[in-house]
């Protein structure tokens, strides 16, 4: 069933979207500061789930690059548009829908700059489920749609890909233009016709962000919130979530490896979980749970969130002795195909363990 | 011999301490409206009671949340005009999150064309900067500006531009108080946008308060330096904090924690400090208050200044309580004069102190008291009330308590009898220390002096090391000039942080360090 998005939504969206980011996927403020700029209270953004789609030609969106540069250079609020007119150009296509690339983060905001500009309608759903670093990391690719034509959009320059590159030709072009011209861009690609981008997305997680962001909104017990949150998660594709740990972040490690922000920290478990401890690791995302060896693994869902109100923490923002909760979701199934592990498994992570899948989700 | 001073929402308070740190007088006074009233005759009275002469005070030394009321009863906020310098106007409207009331003194929004990058400078275009200035200088003073606030994307990495901008403002209007946001808060453009706003409307507010304080001194005849205590605990000399209004909102607070572990001699412990609108807690490790270091909120509003490190209950002493159909709620409001209106002083209002002191009669020995006018109290009611208060508190507690050892927490404030007997058992390491009803006056007297560079910085062909090094020795040079003893300057805090450069070397540092006068 077609549903609307509203200013007074997005908030909730952005809340929703970190948190299936698993600490990674940018940031959303810019974005979503953008949008309740732009949008008045009237107006209204359509979306289409996965049964009303029509014959419609559907391009994913998304910002990529520096999460720090693109928090410093505020966005003017053309650049997705701008995006889309390059793509259309090298295209030859006219986009008649929007998808965002990646549920995690700030792309699952970045389509509906375009859509509140151009009227667009917006597809429920994305092509990863949570947040992966790289543009080809998608069930998209996996499924077979070129990544190219794509288009890539800084503040000040526009680069067309053409349809003849490899998913990962375009995503190394696409990198080392956003690199030389300020470290962040806008890029749409991915074009599909309404068959293949049904067979191929992830569906209904733009509605899922926004009912879990409200969930974590709402001024409800931690264990009311808990369960609502279960629950959603219960009847979507993703797995029953489950809490590994409650504790302390004894110690937080961070460094810098090729572009990449890597580290591990240490949570103490705490009351009913005292004398347990866990290590997580992450690279951009957070990637694994130890606990006497791997537990939990990419591209099953690591998640730290706020022990006093739920909500999300990045690897950014986590610090030594913040109260943490510590959940595992498993993926969706389709991000635990064997082709699409090798983009997105533990291998991939340089993690020193085969993908042994996280089933045991409940209370 | 120091003389310290707090202007809280209730009572300003002034004590005298001499160089051995020994509490030599203390006087009380109901805060005043215009604040100098009450700060003058609570200081005039210290000095007599102590019987020494204003010559002897080496140093003046306040703490307020004046500055911090401003922003929730405005008035005297300034009409600021924002500068933006970015690459492309942003469609982003300035003071997104603010409330009402504040958001309206956001008078005009100027977007100029920044000329660089995150990789240095681009071009230069100033011809077209000087076309938009001239434009935004008439319109200062026709639109009735009072002040100014730059916020150059990339200016935690290059200042010029923000610098640029306000000589040339300075040039034409030599009063106007301006805010430049790289000397308010590091990378992230909206919420040091934010802060830097917050700074540019308070600057008024400020300049008034500071005057005025300046004055009275004066007039007291002390001829000393004049101090007030800024959001970690330090230090900032009157002159100066009265361009950073937004870095000294906590003040209060702070000055609270650190007379706590001072009048308890405890440098590890979680403060709790029993006001009559709020209770604030805290924590003080290794004899300093702990600040926030990563991103924050004023108001709800979201910055990247530094602020204390401290929860607060909304309510307090003389918070008032509501039965409405057997649903017993401490409200938002609060009794302005507890002694007036408090039903145990013969008033009409039922707080939270009447419902401690019907329950426990020995909360507080003060003889104005008749514990009779309580009688129509239900004491169910009141022990509702007490035991919403007892476990919202011991929950707070427990969050700050560490692992491996359990802190003790000093309890302090003008409401803190009723607690420490009552809420806390025997068996709780819990201490209240004589001295705790002019404890933030106290902590003020303390307070270290502190310099302290965040800035980004590309390495070229220098190291980390050496890049580290020349900012230690910036930091000492700058406590050794505010006058701090060479032997007790030392460099508090080394950070590094994150910073998903994706080309060349890049760092941001934060560097701190404190030292005794």
């Amino acid at each position: 069933m077609t549903w609307h998005i509203r200013k007074t939504d997005i908030p909730a969206i952005s809340l929703g979207a970190k948190l299936l980011s698993c600490g990674g996927g940018g940031d959303t403020k810019s974005v979503e500061a953008l949008l309740l700029s732009i949008m008045n209270d009237a107006d209204e953004i359509e979306v289409r789930t996965i049964a009303d789609i029509k014959n419609e030609w559907i391009v994913s969106v998304g910002i990529m690059g520096s999460t720090v540069l693109f928090n410093e250079d505020i966005p003017s609020g053309d650049e997705g548009h701008q995006a889309l007119l390059t793509y259309e150009s090298v295209s030859n296509r006219k986009a008649e829908a929007l998808i965002s690339i990646e549920i995690g983060g700030v792309n699952a905001l970045a389509p509906l700059v375009i859509a509140q500009q151009t009227k667009l309608p917006v597809i429920d759903g994305d092509g990863m489920g949570r947040a992966f670093p790289e543009l080809y990391m998608t069930s998209f690719h996996l499924n077979r749609i070129p990544l190219a034509p794509l288009s890539v959009v800084t503040h000040d320059h526009k680069l067309a890909i053409a349809a003849d590159n490899d998913a990962f030709a375009s995503t190394y072009q696409a990198k080392e233009f956003t690199v030389r011209n300020g470290g962040h861009s806008h890029t749409i690609g991915y074009g599909a016709d309404a068959d293949q981008m049904k067979t191929a997305m992830l569906p209904g997680t733009l509605n899922l962000v926004y009912r879990l962001g409200k969930v974590i909104k709402n001024e409800l017990s931690i264990n009311k919130k808990l369960n609502q949150l279960f629950e959603m998660f219960d009847n979507s594709i993703y797995g029953l979530p489950k809490v590994i740990l409650q504790g302390v972040l004894s110690e937080v490690n961070r460094w810098f490896e090729n572009g990449a922000m890597i580290g591990k920290l240490v949570v103490e478990g705490r009351s009913a979980f005292s004398n347990r401890k866990v290590e997580v690791e992450f690279r951009n995302e957070f990637i694994s749970i130890k606990e006497n060896g791997y537990i939990c693994t990419a591209p099953d869902l690591v998640l730290l969130l706020n022990a006093q109100n739920l909500s999300p923490l990045s690897v950014v923002e986590v610090q030594a002795g913040q109260s943490v909760k510590v959940l595992a979701i498993s993926a969706p199934n389709v991000l635990r195909t064997t082709d699409m592990l090798e983009y997105v498994g533990p291998r991939h992570y340089q993690l020193p363990c085969s993908y042994k899948p996280f089933n045991e989700g409940g209370r | 011999m120091r003389l310290g001073i707090d202007v809280g929402g209730t009572n300003t308070d002034a004590v005298i301490v001499n160089a051995d740190g020994k509490l030599l007088s203390w006087a009380k006074q109901l805060t005043s409206e215009d604040i100098v009233t009450a700060i003058y005759q609570a200081a005039d009275t210290a000095l007599m009671e102590a019987n020494i002469s204003p010559k002897k005070i080496s140093g003046v030394f306040l703490g307020t949340t004046h500055v911090l009321n401003a922003l929730y009863h405005p008035g005297q906020l300034a009409k600021t005009a924002l500068i933006r310098i970015v690459k492309h106007p942003s469609a982003i409207v300035p003071g997104l999150y603010w409330p009402e009331h504040l958001k309206a003194y956001i008078k005009k929004v100027y977007q100029l064309r920044t000329n660089y990058s995150y990789t240095g400078k681009l071009k230069n275009e100033a011809s077209l900067i000087d076309v938009q200035l001239k434009e935004m200088l008439a319109e200062i003073e026709s639109e009735g500006i009072e002040s100014i606030c730059i916020v150059g994307a990339f200016s935690p990495l290059y200042e010029s531009e923000e610098l640029e901008i306000k000589r040339r403002i300075k040039n034409i209007y030599p009063d106007l108080p301006i805010t430049m946001s790289h000397e308010i808060g590091s990378t992230g453009f909206l919420e040091r946008e934010n802060a830097s706003l917050l700074n540019a409307v308070l600057s008024l507010v400020i300049r008034e308060a500071m005057l005025s304080v300046t004055e009275v001194f004066k007039r007291l005849k002390l001829e000393c330096p004049y101090w007030l205590t800024q959001n970690d605990g330090s230090l900032m000399e009157i002159n100066e904090a009265m361009n950073f209004p937004i870095l000294t909102i906590g003040s209060g607070v702070t000055n609270s924690l650190r007379g706590a572990a001072k009048l308890s001699q405890l440098d590890r412990c979680i403060v709790v400090d029993v006001g009559g609108s709020t209770i604030d807690i805290g924590r003080m490790m290794n004899g300093q208050p702990e600040a926030t270091s990563g991103p924050s909120t004023i108001l709800d509003i979201p910055v990247n200044v530094r602020m204390p490190k401290t929860e607060s209950l909304a309510y307090g002493g003389g918070s008032l309580i509501s039965n409405k159909r057997d649903v017993i709620k401490i409200e938002a409001t609060i009794a302005s004069d507890i002694e007036r209106e408090g039903m145990a002083w013969g008033g009409k209002s039922w707080t939270l102190t009447d419902s401690f002191l019907k329950v426990f009669s020995e909360s507080f020995k003060d003889e104005k008291i008749e514990l009779v006018l309580l009688d129509k109290l239900s004491a169910d009611d009141c022990y509702k009330v007490i035991h919403t208060v007892s476990k919202e508190l011991k929950d707070r507690i427990a969050r700050l308590q560490l692992r491996n050892e359990e802190l003790p927490v000093v309890v302090v404030g003008g409401g803190s009898p009723m607690l420490v007997g009552n809420i806390f058992s025997k068996y709780d390491k819990v201490a209240h220390p004589a001295g705790y009803h002019i404890c933030n006056a106290l902590g003020a007297c303390f307070a270290p002096l502190s310099a302290e560079i965040d800035k980004v910085f590309w390495l070229h062909h220098k190291t980390k090391e050496e890049i580290i090094t020349q900012a230690k020795e910036m930091i000492i040079a700058e406590l050794l000039s505010k006058g701090a003893s060479e032997n007790s300057i030392r460099i508090s805090a080394v950070e590094e942080f994150p910073f998903d450069y994706l080309k060349g070397e890049v760092i941001r540092l934060r560097i701190k360090g404190l030292g005794e006068m």
